[in-house]
């Protein structure tokens, strides 16, 4: 009975881990989307309003995760009393985004057209934006294999454990 | 009270310089920090103070007292928002219009876009001055430019730094607000330079009174013709008059029974009568008075005279 009882646990832990797994692949993609979708939607609003970069940071509604995002660059570069160079401000928060290094620092170098004139700062906007799409389609498009990949790993494996223990 | 609120307005702008020299500006005395007219700053050399004596270096300890053209980027980054594209009319001009109503001259390499200055590059050196505000000032001169027919049209003169704007701006404020011998009148300024009523995001950092209209960086010809147009005004204040087209559009609106408030660089009123642009001013018959200011600092003195 105790052993069914365990295998019956194993099996469960196994479809948690997947869940979990696939959970934060999901939300990989999901940040990717809102922060592609953000940067593209500061850098229209720039070129309409021409309005200055913190009150441009300072809107919401443009997803969790790119409120988020914005808020925490803000928040930092207001506790810096105006000291604390923007573009270090954003740079600290695109660490605690938790994306890849290629990611990031596709985010990053948005920073080096703070202080530029808007062309460019759009410019460099729509860049960041285009790249951080082209990554999520890269990671659409094998999708449906890791998802195949962590459910065989999973089950096998708590399979594998049942059969140990049985 | 006035010196104590002079350090404030000092200690606040020393508040925006680059952050290594704030230090340095608060270790100035007392007695000159309230005296202090303008911070300026040049790469490769150190910042100074600028008093009515002349340019005080600050008191500066670290181990390298010069200004960097990294410096003054990163003052005008911070100044800016690290927006320069949402002000870029008024750097075309060579100034920014600072919140806490302080100006921002600034120098580099002129970007040329078809002939004209499209804006400025590689900051080589910022003026940051401490523009003052004397509420007050005015009011001993206020009433001598009413006449039977109510307020004269009236040419404020001085040599350069003789404190013209800073009374035009009070005279401003009494106009607009009025008092219990005379109503309050509507003002428009036509602060062609941002000098006026330093507006920072669309709010006047001066206190103008609450019945003026402020057009800024608009040149003062084109600007009288449209607070004209726009907005009915009892009187027209403009700082500076220097070509034959503003003294056109001042006739223009005087002929729509406007008064009008100037400024002009001149030590008095036979100076005035040397200046290239007296003989058409003589002609348009638009300024009835003037108020010379004499002397200097506590010193000053406004005479007021009739202008024929």
């Amino acid at each position: 009975m105790i052993r069914v009882l365990g295998a019956l646990l194993i099996l469960g832990g196994g479809g948690v881990q997947r869940w979990l797994m696939l959970r934060e692949k999901r939300r990989a993609r999901e940040t990717l989307r809102e922060l592609s979708l953000a940067l593209e939607t500061l850098a229209r609003e720039l070129r309409m309003s021409l309005a200055p970069l913190p009150r441009l940071l300072r809107r919401s509604g443009l997803g969790k995760t790119a409120d988020a995002f914005f808020a925490c660059v803000m928040r930092s570069y207001a506790a810096g009393g105006g000291d604390r160079p923007l573009a270090d401000c954003w740079q600290d928060a695109v660490e605690e985004l938790g994306l890849s290094p290629q990611d990031a620092n596709t985010v990053v170098s948005v920073a080096s057209a703070f202080g530029a004139q808007e062309d460019e700062l759009a410019s460099a906007l729509h860049t960041a934006a285009l790249s951080l799409r082209a990554s999520l389609s890269e990671r659409q498009s094998v999708q449906r294999q890791e998802e195949k990949l962590v459910t065989t790993l999973c089950l096998s494996l708590s399979i594998l454990l049942t059969v140990l223990l049985l | 009270m006035e010196e104590s609120r002079a350090i404030a307005r000092y200690e606040e702008a020393a508040a925006l310089l680059p952050p290594r020299f704030r230090r340095a500006a608060m270790q100035l005395p007392d007695h000159q920090k309230c005296r202090v007219e303008e911070f300026r700053l040049r790469a490769p050399y150190p910042p100074t103070a600028l008093l009515e004596e002349g340019e005080l270096r600050l008191p500066y300890f670290g181990a390298d007292e010069s200004l960097t053209p990294e410096d003054l980027k990163r003052m005008l980054d911070a100044v800016t928002d690290y927006s320069p594209y949402a002000c870029v009319e008024s750097l075309r001009q060579g100034y920014l219009c600072l919140r806490g109503g302080f100006r921002l001259g600034v120098c580099g390499t002129a970007v040329l876009r078809d002939g004209k200055v499209a804006g400025l590059r590689e900051i080589s050196s910022l003026c940051l001055r401490i523009v003052t505000e004397r509420v007050g000032l005015a009011s001993n001169v206020t009433r001598q430019l009413f006449g039977a027919g109510g307020l004269e049209s009236t040419l404020i003169l001085s040599p350069p730094g003789g404190g013209k704007t800073t009374l035009l701006r009070d005279l401003i404020r009494a106009l607009s607000l009025g008092d219990a011998e005379h109503a309050a009148l509507r003002v428009a300024v036509i602060d062609e330079r941002g000098e006026l009523a330093v507006c920072a995001a669309g709010a006047a950092q001066m206190s103008l009174g609450t019945h003026t209209d402020i057009l800024s960086a608009c040149p003062k010809a084109a600007g009288i013709g449209m607070v004209l147009r726009a907005m009915n005004p009892q009187v027209i204040a403009v700082d500076e008059i220097t070509a034959a087209e503003d003294i056109s559009a001042m006739t223009l609106a005087a002929n729509c029974g406007v008064r009008l408030l100037a400024t002009m660089h001149a030590a008095d009123t036979d100076e005035l009568r040397r200046k290239p642009l007296w003989p058409l001013l003589r002609e348009s018959g638009v300024f009835v008075r003037a108020i010379v200011i004499e002397g200097a600092g506590a010193q000053r003195r406004y005479r007021v005279e009739e202008l024929s």
